[in-house]
């Protein structure tokens, strides 16, 4: 990738380098979750129909299943599911948000809003993307 | 939540052929823009014959460090979990669990190279 391609990118995309860029920028708004009820079964269909690789879990607080609990709890039954999402303020920096995921092993952090009350879903590929696309402002 | 049977079937029966791959010494911004372009959350990094897998999680959780100066060989410590195509997809499972990895490497059994990635995804879309 050469400096030129990279501005020529950031250009076409708009985006910011993630140390400038509030999660709320690069969140998805909408959260797909299944109900508090719903079955392991239910969540992994809804993962291979959307092809995504979390689905939340209704309820206070918001559950979270990612494709490895679910892998982990097909392999083992005492696996306990769902976990409670891992969250993140919608005014948090990406930078912020990728050291979230690393730090507890996730690739999706729920966002939440100024009322704490979710507002999305911020993924590492959101991350990624503000990676390699982002331009810094200076 | 309910129970889960283990997934039926082979490696085989759930890889998808083919792999993003980079050098060791492509750049953060580099495999950054690989998973963003071919919307995969994995980029196999190859260094001789050893061979290890990058995640977006691990990029993500790198973005405070400089995008051009940061190589792949960083971003990721310790080689890839390698399997082969036979293998049932329910031991495959307990290797994703054990290991808490949502990439295996799927590699020929005679010239041990790379054939495709196993994503939980794959395997989740088995359950």
């Amino acid at each position: 990738v050469t400096a030129a391609e990279r501005t020529a990118a950031a250009a076409t995309t708009g985006l910011t380098a993630p140390a400038e860029t509030p999660v709320a920028e690069a969140m998805s708004s909408e959260i797909l979750a299944v109900a508090t009820g719903a079955s392991l079964g239910d969540v992994a269909r809804t993962m291979a129909r959307y092809g995504v690789h979390g689905v939340a879990v209704e309820g206070e607080p918001m559950g979270f299943v990612s494709d490895l609990d679910l892998v982990a709890a097909a392999a083992d039954a005492s696996v306990e599911l769902p976990r409670p999402a891992v969250t993140v303020p919608a005014d948090a920096t990406l930078v912020q948000a990728g050291r979230e995921m690393g730090r507890h092993g996730v690739s999706h952090l729920v966002v939440t809003g100024a009322d704490g009350r979710p507002a999305g879903v911020v993924s590492a590929l959101d991350v990624a993307r503000h990676i390699a696309f982002g331009r810094p402002e200076r | 939540m309910t129970a889960l049977a283990p997934p039926a079937g082979r490696v085989r029966d759930a890889m998808r052929l083919g792999l993003v791959r980079c050098p060791p010494d492509a750049s953060l911004r580099t495999v950054a823009r690989m998973l963003a372009s071919y919307a995969v959350h994995a980029v196999a990094v190859m260094d001789g014959d050893d061979w290890s897998i990058v995640t977006a999680r691990d990029v993500a959780s790198a973005a405070w460090r400089d995008p051009d100066t940061t190589r792949a060989r960083e971003l990721h410590a310790g080689p890839a979990v390698t399997v082969e195509p036979d293998l049932p997809l329910a031991r495959a499972a307990e290797l994703m669990a054990r290991d808490r990895v949502t990439h295996l490497l799927v590699v020929d059994p005679e010239t041990r190279l790379p054939l495709a990635v196993l994503s939980t995804l794959d395997v989740a879309g088995r359950l």
